[in-house]
């Protein structure tokens, strides 16, 4: 596609870097004394204004990288090698001079915008403290200053937002607040480190919009570090793909993202769902990312590709140079790659019989605190307010929307572990027992955090077999063999069966918590963001395995996730959740093809893709999800839809059908308005 | 913070005393006969009729109660009857001594404590970390009596520096005081070596010195105030342990405080005695948790008391 | 808001500081500081508070006669300057003129009377009316003849009337003050005496400080102040007084004299003094008790002078019995009895045999080292008796009450006889009306009811010796009550600059009016 440059171009290979690595090594203690060595070798330049992006998942060595830049490992770690900033050699700095450097001309930005601000100093407190460190100012000038840095990024009523702590702020104002404190150095090099990956998709597009605005702004570099290979096209001209703590493949994103020509990289563009129209296998790679103190000989990605020959195993290939591009393989691919298998998704689902689970104006309200149960502190939340919607056995019916909007309160409901305040809740007659009460055999739960859902002390096999325990099924020859069917089915090695839960990598583990979830072949599932603890390569085996599952015993699935992209290649129905509230259902084709409501529209256009890379003329959704204490009048979406009319502010709308199996709640939409 | 959350706490405060006075009130009167522990053995059964009747001990245990409440609310704490004094003013008159030694104490353990906890945490791992944190150990496993009567045996027979025992001046407050701080200086360096490390390993403070801040500002302008969170609710349990605690301290160097009188009044059934110091030993513990609470609130604005929202 | 809270909290602190009493006045007199392990709530002759009590209140009372060591069988005139025998129940004492109590009042015959009266001590709900059956039981009443003669009266002729009245409990004590104290308690912490020192300040489990009476009749003492300073932990009063701060660490126990060996500073005074310790035995709970063979084995079991040497140092002497020296001629040398003090556990055991007793236990219950080395006899004794095969069991309580309302079997006392020149003091306990006998029910023996009324009858001393000996067979052989076990010794220690000598008695028990540096 031809693009209007809004990414900055690759500059010139002859400007002089602005920060380069060399042969950068990182070693930790470890748990038997002796170290471990965790990022083996890296050499990477940064020149000024360019944007490098650096893609890699758990132990890929990335963000250890970058704080090792600014030498910010704990004193335990050993670093080797030179970072080499403007002429000096930052790993060989003295203190004042590292300490000026960092959020002066070097700054870098965090994770999770929360956890790294101070939680019992006001923002305005720790922005001043940076604007003195950095700038010097006192008085009216530092105040002005500081409200001046807020509002450069976007923060609406920044004078009042200095005063508050930053368990009041949403997280995407929380990242907006820390890159101000960022750019108080005024700094040639900025970077982010995974920037947005806490953060909801749509505030996720508004702070890579943002940095990216800053950037041509002041013409900085920045190093954007991330797993998702949509923000890395999107936001980069040049990406390094790193795996085990190497380099494994560098180049221009667009020439990559292309053609990619190390297997890892064509693995992880594979294994990645889409928001196109059609919906591909997801082609996962096997076996689990290897852990730094035990990296298998030669080639580190070598038990996991399926082009690998003796030579890769024997000797660790170099990383070499061929033009823009750098590359780290023995039996690269050539050619762009193969198109990937098609899946059909089935309607699937049984229309007419009696639906699993009716929900109609179902509603949650959490009363107030109560002080010595008489007054009432703070006001009541309708978490959940008015869903209707029907789920009908065999199909997959996807719950998405942003952090807060209601989504896995609903799945608590139709689990039977939170009691609707409002509305009812209806199942099929095999339930056999009232709303409100959970039914093991009816519906049974996959949650986010599979060691957290795992019992440390227990072994595999006995907690795969704990539900046919409880529920008297069989005796104990028979819960054995159960047992191993189970493990079978989600593809685990049976000689896991008595290992522990923390002996097991992510991936097993979440493959456990399917296996128990089936043991009393329950005809429902509901998954309740079950793939967002997993890394990218991972994820992808166990969402192939899940939509095989749910083909094979014709489960009826409930899935709740923030990630459409998941959601596309799993769910037949979508309905998509804004503040309590359904906004918009339709069949899955549909609702990606061409979606009706505001919302879902700016839902999808926030989602980044490797195939789309930069969008210029995106805007991204401006504001934030209200504030369940005081949600808006009429639509709870008017405040940012670009399409609001007046109607929209006095009257809520309902949810109608617009076309065939698609109901939309909007005025707009239905030309009411 | 608003005012019915500060009513919340007074009512709870209040409920909390009533309830440790009347386990004490009755628990007390089912062992041991306070006029025959007071007249020994050789009195007439007649004299010991006339005394219980004296001190209301004749009378139905529920009768005892109300009246005892009663008398409460009139600010009448009864008498002494060992020794007829009124309770109200025995206790009194400890009470300033309880309050040095333990405020004396209490500020030698926070000021020897802490800064060692502080420094520990900062140097993990080292030699430093681990000197201090055997002396910290160390400081609360010796006991109270054997600390008490070394630091006698050393600074006042054998070097004469500092007195013994008794009252006097600010010198007779030194040796009692280390000696009851020790222990408490050891715990709050324990604990506040824990809560720095854990504070040191969140990432605001990765964050502050990625800013580029100076180390000596991440630490004691990010890092200690976060750690003196925790601190300050253990703060809050060693105030309320100041009466009791000391009991051992008071008996070796014979400083007239509560703790000794409470256990000599017990063991003499002393009961108007006991109530009333209970009484002022839970008061103590329910002002120092309302004391914590307001520190806490003020140094943590996550706590929801602090919104008064 | 929040600062105001804080300082609120300060304020006490600095309260606290403000309210100790400051440094005492520079013009200090001269002060001397005992260190004591306890004082007594109330400073009452009459009243039974124990040796800590007995320091102070001999400081600052005094009796009318007060018996003459030197000479056995005379007595020492003090409050009364003479005496005389009426008839064989009546003695007139002549008071001393010129006397002063503490309070500026003088002494009369009306005071005497009344520390003797109904209201203190003969009534039934007398506060002090205890002291009665131990010490003045024979007592009928007391009344002023004139100012200055006082008339005592006793129940029937009694060959020891003076010696009574050089107890402790019959000090004399100032009516008019007792009487606007308003209540015992009250007068307890404000009594007023005829003594050297008068009671300045007594603060329960603190001090007790006496100043001298400016107006004592008798010889002024060096010290014009005493400090009786509360310092329960025996090795801080030693170092007081190693280091200066104290001029006299008031009983220490034996194994702790060795701190002082070779100092200079300081060095230990004391040595036996008039008191024993002693074993009751009791039947009056379990029916096993009244067997005269197993009684007899308790005592048989014991090796007493393992006990003195072990954890006396070996100061104490065994007595012969329930006997003192200072009972002069009435004492019973020529026994056709065991002596008391045998020790034969294989007699022991014969009796053992002889007796209904298989091994079930018997109750001690005691109070925790209320009396020096109390619970470590115990439990030496214990093992002397498993020894020869008799189980006992020890139980060990806070208070008198508990051990009262304990069932008891054995019971350990530690009795002092103060150098009375008669065997008297035993009848108080084990005769017609006494504590073991009448108070406490634990033993009682209607033959020793009738010789005791025989030996206080009678004047006659053949006679009077005659009844004693058979008294003392039936309480320490035919009937056992109780059986000795060693006389004490108490001990302190002392600054070497200073000259004192503790008494050998209780009462008086320290003398400290003739300490001087």
């Amino acid at each position: 596609m031809d693009v209007a440059l809004a990414v900055p171009p690759v500059t010139r290979v002859d400007t002089p870097p602005l920060l380069a690595l060399w042969q950068i090594t990182v070693d930790f203690a470890a748990r038997g004394g002796g170290m471990v060595r965790v990022v083996h070798g890296i050499d990477l330049d940064i020149r000024p204004g360019e944007t490098l992006g650096l893609v890699g998942e758990s132990g890929s060595g990335k963000s250890v990288t970058c704080l090792a830049a600014l030498r910010l490992l704990p004193a335990e770690a050993q670093i080797g090698g030179r970072i080499a900033f403007d002429g000096a050699d930052i790993a060989r700095m003295g203190a004042a001079q590292l300490q000026s450097l960092r959020g002066g001309r070097i700054a870098i930005v965090f994770q999770d915008p929360a956890a790294a601000l101070n939680p019992t100093q006001t923002i305005g407190w720790q922005l001043r403290e940076r604007l003195v460190r950095h700038q010097g100012l006192r008085g009216e000038a530092l105040q002005a200053a500081a409200i001046a840095a807020l509002a450069r990024v976007g923060i609406a009523d920044p004078a009042q937002r200095l005063e508050d702590y930053p368990h009041h702020l949403s997280g995407g104002m929380c990242q907006r607040a820390m890159i101000a404190m960022a750019l108080t150095g005024k700094p040639s090099l900025l970077i982010a480190d995974e920037p947005t990956t806490a953060l909801d998709v749509t505030t996720q597009a508004q702070i890579l919009a943002l940095l990216r605005d800053l950037q041509r702004e002041t013409g900085m570099a920045m190093v954007l570090v991330s797993h998702d290979l949509g923000v890395i096209a999107e936001s980069c001209a040049r990406v390094a793909v790193m795996y085990a703590g190497r380099i494994v493949e560098q180049g221009p994103t667009t020439e990559i993202f292309a053609t990619p020509r190390h297997p890892y990289t064509r693995g992880l563009l594979d294994s990645l769902p889409r928001i196109d129209h059609v919906v591909a296998r997801l082609a996962a790679m096997p076996g689990a990312l290897p852990q730094p103190g035990r990296l298998p000989p030669g080639c580190s990605f070598a038990p996991r590709c399926d082009r690998a020959r003796p030579a890769c195993v024997a000797n660790m290939p170099r990383l070499e140079m061929q033009g823009a591009r750098a590359l780290r393989c023995l039996h690269p691919h050539d050619g762009p790659p193969a198109p990937p298998g098609i899946v059909q998704m089935e309607p699937g689902a049984d229309q007419q019989g009696v639906p699993m689970v009716e929900a109609q104006a179902l509603g949650l309200r959490y009363a107030p605190r109560r002080l010595l149960g008489l007054f009432a502190r703070g006001a009541a939340v309708q978490a959940v307010d008015g869903v209707s919607f029907t789920l009908h056995r065999g199909e997959t019916l996807g719950l998405v929307g942003e952090s807060g909007c209601g989504k896995s309160t609903v799945a608590r409901m139709v689990a039977g572990l939170l009691t609707p305040s409002n509305g009812a809740l209806r199942f099929a007659p095999e339930r056999n027992a009232a709303p409100g009460v959970p039914a093991p055999r009816f519906a049974q739960l996959v949650f986010q955090d599979p060691l957290g859902a795992l019992d440390p002390r227990q072994r595999i096999a006995a907690q795969i077999a704990e539900p046919l325990e409880i529920h008297r099924i069989g005796n104990a020859a028979s819960r054995r063999a159960e047992v191993l069917r189970l493990l079978d089915a989600v593809g685990l090695d049976p000689a896991l069966a008595e290992a522990f839960p923390h002996r097991l990598s992510g991936g097993q583990r979440q493959r456990v918590v399917l296996a128990r979830a089936l043991a009393l072949r329950p005809p429902m599932l509901i998954a309740d963001e079950p793939f967002s603890a997993l890394d990218v390569s991972v994820q992808a085996q166990v969402i192939e395995l899940l939509a095989e599952l749910q083909a094979r015993e014709a489960l009826t699935l409930l899935f709740i996730s923030h990630d459409l992209r998941v959601v596309r290649r799993i769910c037949g129905r979508v309905a998509v959740m804004y503040a309590g509230r359904i906004v918009e259902t339709a069949p899955a084709e549909r609702l990606f093809g061409s979606p009706q409501h505001p919302y879902t529209q700016a839902l999808l256009a926030a989602v980044p893709s490797p195939d789309l890379g930069a969008r210029p003329s995106h805007q991204p959704l401006r504001g934030e999800p209200p504030s369940p204490l005081r949600p808006p009048p009429g639509c709870r979406f008017h405040p940012r839809c670009a399409m609001a009319r007046p109607l929209c502010r006095v009257e809520a709308p309902a949810l109608r059908e617009l076309f065939q199996g698609q109901a939309v709640a909007c005025h707009v939409a239905h030309g009411d308005a | 913070m608003n005012g019915a959350w500060m009513a919340a706490k007074l009512l709870r405060a209040a409920a909390t005393l009533l309830l440790a006075v009347t386990v004490v009130f009755i628990v007390l009167r089912l062992a041991g006969d306070p006029a025959e522990i007071l007249f020994g053995d050789n009195v007439g059964e007649e004299s010991l009729i006339r005394y219980r009747a004296l001190w209301g001990l004749d009378q139905p245990l529920g009768v005892q109660y109300l009246l005892y409440l009663r008398s409460l609310l009139l600010g009448d704490f009864g008498l002494s009857s060992q020794s007829g004094a009124s309770a109200w003013q025995l206790m009194m008159g400890r009470l300033p001594y309880t309050l040095q030694l333990g405020g004396v104490s209490l500020l030698l353990a926070v000021l020897i404590g802490i800064p060692a906890g502080v420094a520990a945490a900062l140097a993990r791992g080292s030699l430093t970390d681990r000197v201090v944190m055997l002396a910290a150990v160390s400081s609360f496993c010796i006991p109270n009596f054997v600390l008490g009567v070394v630091l006698i045996l050393v600074f006042a027979e054998q070097f004469g520096w500092l007195p013994s025992h008794g009252t006097g001046g600010i010198w007779h407050l030194v040796l009692p005081a280390l000696t009851l701080g020790t222990g408490w200086a050891g715990v709050l360096a324990r604990f506040a070596r824990s809560a720095m490390l854990e504070v040191l390993g969140q990432p605001y403070i990765r964050g502050a010195r990625a800013s580029g801040l100076t180390e000596g500002r991440v630490r004691w302008r990010h890092a200690l105030p976060n750690a003196a969170i925790p601190l300050v609710t253990i703060l809050g349990f060693m105030v309320g342990g100041l009466v009791a605690g000391a009991i051992v301290t008071e008996s070796i160097f014979a400083w007239p405080g509560v703790g000794r009188l409470l256990v000599d009044s017990v063991k003499l059934r002393d009961l108007a005695v006991v109530q009333a110091i209970v009484l002022m030993v839970a008061a103590t513990m329910v002002a120092a948790n309302l004391v914590v609470d307001v520190l806490s609130a003020w140094l943590n604005p996550r706590l929801p008391a602090a919104t008064g929202a | 808001m929040m600062p105001t809270r804080r300082q609120l909290g300060i304020v006490p602190i600095i309260a606290a500081a403000a309210l100790t009493p400051g440094t005492a006045a520079a013009q200090a007199p001269r002060v001397l500081n005992i260190g004591v392990n306890r004082v007594s709530v109330g400073a009452e002759p009459a009243f039974d508070g124990g040796i800590h009590q007995a320091k102070v209140v001999g400081e600052m009372f005094e009796n009318l006669l007060d018996v003459d060591y030197v000479t056995p069988g005379r007595f020492k005139p003090v409050l009364a300057e003479r005496w005389s025998r009426v008839d064989g129940r009546t003695v007139d004492f002549h008071l001393r003129r010129g006397v002063t109590f503490h309070n500026g009042d003088e002494l009369t015959a009306e005071d005497v009377a009344f520390t003797f009266g109904p209201e203190r001590l003969l009534n039934a709900d007398a506060p002090t009316r205890g002291e009665l059956g131990r010490h003045m039981g024979p007592i009928e009443r007391v009344e002023a003849v004139d100012r200055y003669t006082a008339r005592a009266v006793m129940r029937g002729d009694n060959p020891v009337i003076e010696a009574l009245f050089t107890q402790r409990p019959a000090a004399i004590i100032n009516r008019r003050a007792y009487l606007a104290a308003g209540s015992f308690e009250a007068w307890m912490r404000a009594s007023v005496g005829t003594g050297p020192y008068r009671l300045r300040e007594l603060t329960p489990g603190r001090h007790v400080i006496l100043d001298l009476h400016g107006a004592y009749w008798g010889a002024k003492p060096h010290f014009e102040r005493l400090v009786f300073q509360v310092i329960p932990e025996v090795s801080t009063r030693i170092s007081g007084v190693i280091a200066g701060s104290l001029d006299i660490a008031a009983d220490i126990p034996v194994d702790q004299l060795r701190r002082v060996q070779g100092r200079r500073e300081a060095r230990a005074v004391g040595g036996p003094v008039n008191n024993m310790r002693a074993i009751y035995l009791s039947r009056r709970d379990n029916p096993l008790m009244r067997d005269v063979a197993l009684r007899r084995a308790l005592g048989l079991a014991i090796d007493r002078q393992r006990i003195t040497r072990a954890l006396w140092g070996g100061h104490p002497s065994v007595p012969e019995g329930m006997q003192w020296p200072t009972m002069g001629a009435m004492r019973i040398t020529d026994r056709d009895w065991p002596h008391a003090a045998t020790f034969d556990p294989d007699e022991a055991r014969r009796q053992l045999a002889t007796s209904a007793y298989r091994g079930e236990a018997l109750n001690w219950t005691l109070m925790n080292n209320y009396y020096i080395n109390e619970v470590a006899t115990a439990e030496a004794l214990v093992e002397m008796w498993r020894a020869v095969g008799i189980n006992v069991r020890l139980t060990v309580v806070e208070n008198r009450a508990q051990v009262n309302t304990a069932p008891l079997d054995i019971r350990n006392t530690s009795m002092d006889y103060d150098g009375f020149p008669d065997p008297f003091p035993i009848l108080g306990q084990f005769g017609r009306g006494g504590f073991v006998s009448s108070i406490h029910r634990w033993w009682q023996n209607d033959e020793v009811d009738r010789l005791g009324d025989e030996m206080m009858g009678s004047t006659d001393p053949a006679v009077r010796k005659a009844a004693w000996r058979r008294i003392l067979r039936i309480i320490e052989w035919d009937d056992p009550a109780v059986f000795a076990l060693h006389t004490t010794a108490a001990f302190h220690i002392a600054r070497s600059d200073l000259t004192w000598t503790p008494a050998n008695s209780e009462w008086p028990m320290m003398q400290l009016a003739t300490a001087r540096r």
